[in-house]
């Protein structure tokens, strides 16, 4: 079967592109031998401290010469810097962290390029690497093409959670839960009161300690912490913003967002300073930085706590129904800072009841009931189609 | 609680009791509101004295409760039940019992070296007088620090704050508007309680009032003197009392 024939059969509407293709490590290694004719010669890519593998899949009748890509890349032709001097040597920078799949036709190998903005870039356009010969598969089609070859849409795990039990008493409020986060991904929970959604949240960033399974943040087994010292890190990585905002009531709006980097972290107050006001300038509150927050609405509350969570520039954000206590005008205000920190690539897990929102950001959507996933999936397919009773009841309920 | 209705019955009686001893008045002799002018510099320095021990007590008393209170919301039991035995003991035990005990236990003299440091009975007395009022403080501190909601433990934390620089940069701050009404109280408290140093011998506005009654031998000042004396410390208890209502109203439709 060749390659046009089972992106048809599939239904996907593929352009033809060239591009130079960038696939992690494993997903090139289930995915390559699978396609029909896959001929390919590979290029290793490593970080330094070799946490990030990154596979450049070439056709084998491309004409490319590995040393010169290597030189050309900086780098020998086994391991050099990872996808982001890639995308630089590209002249692109890597903000937006997104999968784009690439199908070369003439080798019939399957691409991941990372970046949903490197493609558009004209550097990449005249790059000796791109050729005509590549088969580009729009980015809303990627996960149906996914599902057809049977992988999961994941760059980078930053967060994962395996099999996590949490019980408060005789009360079971997570069962056992499991969850993937890839880098830059955001992910919406949803569910009926109770479920255990916030106290998941809580169980990331240590707030409340597990029972059994795992959790990883990055480098942090967040399971194996029990110190407050060994939290301090972690927490350096996770920042979560709370349904009812918990801003320091006796301190200003700028005085919020500057605490813990200088207390915690110590760095030099002039700089935090400068941070601090332009954080509170992109969730637009610039001229309400000296007020406190007993003088700022609700939604302003809210973007003070956002503010303030990003000034401790965090790998990943937690945001815990963080619009549920707003009326729908300054809700609004607040989806749109969510919104404009999840296309930078901000790696992000919202609980939410906000069902739009949730479909339009989300690239996965967990529904969980009684401390368990019930069903999960991409947004268009979960809303659109579920496949388990209890999905459809809640979503009939809330739609 | 002092109201302004007990000054008013206060200075009614005051003023009685010098008209009555007016009409009794034996020809010849001072007159009482005389004697009254005469010695009211010394009672007014008799005053500034308890004041003094008003101030250092509640500011030892205040120092020693925010360390108590820290012990009494630990994390660790032991401390936690350390402290609380420590408390109770201070808040039930009668002023004037802690007030001779540390009389009878303290030295009257440091040796420090080769000098001699005197440790004079008023300073004996506001000791004395710290210590309940440090195990009431810290009783404050704790209703206080409980009082603010968890969620802000919980941002502190997720913010990587440490226990320790949570209570101190962000709980105990937002405790002090909380503590400031029960705290003047019982400095209001305190200061009356001042008078309590006369027993063990200290030369305050009582033990002052006393000698001037014995000197005069007039059993017709006593009535007249006593409640001068207590209408000095009406004048300066009432306002702070009238403050701390009304800063607990304000803090109560929060």
């Amino acid at each position: 079967m060749d390659l046009e024939a089972f992106l048809r059969d599939h239904g996907i509407i593929a352009t033809r592109h060239s591009h130079p293709p960038v696939m992690t490590v494993e997903e090139s290694e289930r995915l390559v031998p699978k396609l029909p004719g896959a001929k390919t010669k590979n290029l290793f890519l490593r970080d330094k401290k070799g946490a990030r593998h990154f596979l450049v899949t070439v056709p084998h009748d491309l004409p490319v010469d590995l040393n010169a890509l290597g030189s050309a890349l900086d780098a020998d032709r086994l391991g050099f810097a990872s996808l982001e001097r890639l995308a630089k040597h590209l002249g692109i920078m890597p903000g937006s962290v997104s999968l784009l799949a690439l199908v070369n036709d003439a080798a019939a190998a399957v691409e991941f390029v990372i970046d949903r903005t490197l493609w558009d870039a004209p550097a990449v356009q005249a790059h000796p690497l791109v050729n005509d010969a590549t088969m580009v598969i729009p980015h809303a089609d990627l996960e149906r093409f996914l599902a057809a070859t049977g992988h999961a849409p994941r760059v980078l795990e930053l967060v994962r959670l395996v099999d996590v039990h949490k019980s408060f008493g005789t009360v079971e409020v997570l069962c056992g839960i499991s969850l993937d986060v890839g880098k830059g991904e955001a992910i919406c929970i949803i569910g009926p009161s109770g479920s255990g959604k916030s106290t998941l949240l809580r169980c990331i960033n240590g707030l409340v300690g597990i029972d059994r399974g795992e959790i990883h943040v990055g480098p942090h087994a967040v399971h194996r912490l029990h110190k407050d010292a060994e939290m301090v890190a972690l927490r350096k990585d996770v920042s979560i913003v709370f349904q009812q905002y918990n801003l320091f009531p006796h301190r200003t709006a700028l005085e919020n967002v500057m605490m813990a980097p200088v207390d915690v972290l110590k760095q030099p107050k002039v700089e935090v300073e400068e941070r601090a006001y332009s954080l509170l300038a992109k969730v637009r509150l610039t001229g309400k930085e000296k007020n406190y927050p007993g003088e700022l609405s609700g939604g302003e509350q809210q973007r003070v706590a956002i503010a303030r969570a990003l000034a401790m520039r965090p790998q990943v954000m937690l945001f815990d129904e963080v619009t549920a206590a707003l009326d729908p005008e300054t809700r609004k205000e607040v989806l749109v800072t969510i919104r404009q920190l999840i296309d930078e690539g901000m790696t992000s897990i919202l609980v939410t009841h906000e069902m739009a929102f949730a479909r339009e950001i989300a690239q996965h959507v967990y529904f969980t009931d009684q401390g368990l996933i019930v069903e999960h999936g991409p947004p268009a397919r979960l809303f659109g189609d579920p496949q388990k009773m209890r999905t459809r009841a809640f979503l009939e309920q809330v739609l | 609680m002092l109201t302004s209705r007990a000054g008013v019955a206060l200075l009614a009686a005051f003023v009685a009791s010098i008209v009555v001893a007016q009409v009794q008045a034996i020809p010849g002799q001072p007159s009482v509101v005389e004697l009254l002018v005469k010695w009211t510099p010394l009672l007014a320095k008799g005053f500034l004295f308890n004041l003094l021990i008003s101030f250092f007590a509640m500011l030892v008393g205040t120092l020693a409760g925010v360390l108590l209170g820290s012990a009494r919301i630990s994390p660790r039991p032991p401390v936690r039940g350390m402290s609380w035995i420590v408390v109770q003991f201070f808040r039930n035990a009668p002023w004037l019992v802690l007030l001779f005990f540390v009389m009878f236990l303290l030295p009257f003299e440091f040796h420090v070296g080769g000098t001699t440091i005197p440790f004079p009975d008023w300073i004996k007395a506001t000791l004395g007088l710290a210590l309940p009022i440090m195990a009431n403080v810290a009783e404050i501190l704790r209703g206080a620090v409980q009082s603010i909601p968890t969620a802000q433990w919980d941002a502190a934390r997720s913010l990587a704050f440490s226990r320790r620089q949570t209570l101190w940069k962000i709980i105990l701050p937002q405790c002090v508007k909380r503590m400031l009404p029960p705290w003047m109280n019982w400095y209001a408290i305190l200061t009356m309680a001042t008078t309590l140093a006369s027993i063990v011998g200290v030369s305050e506005v009582m033990t002052l009032t006393l000698r001037i009654t014995n000197a005069e031998g007039r059993t017709d000042l006593l009535i007249p003197i006593y409640s001068y004396v207590l209408l000095w410390f009406f004048v300066y208890c009432w306002p702070i009392s009238l403050m701390t209502r009304r800063l607990e109203a304000r803090y109560e439709v929060r």
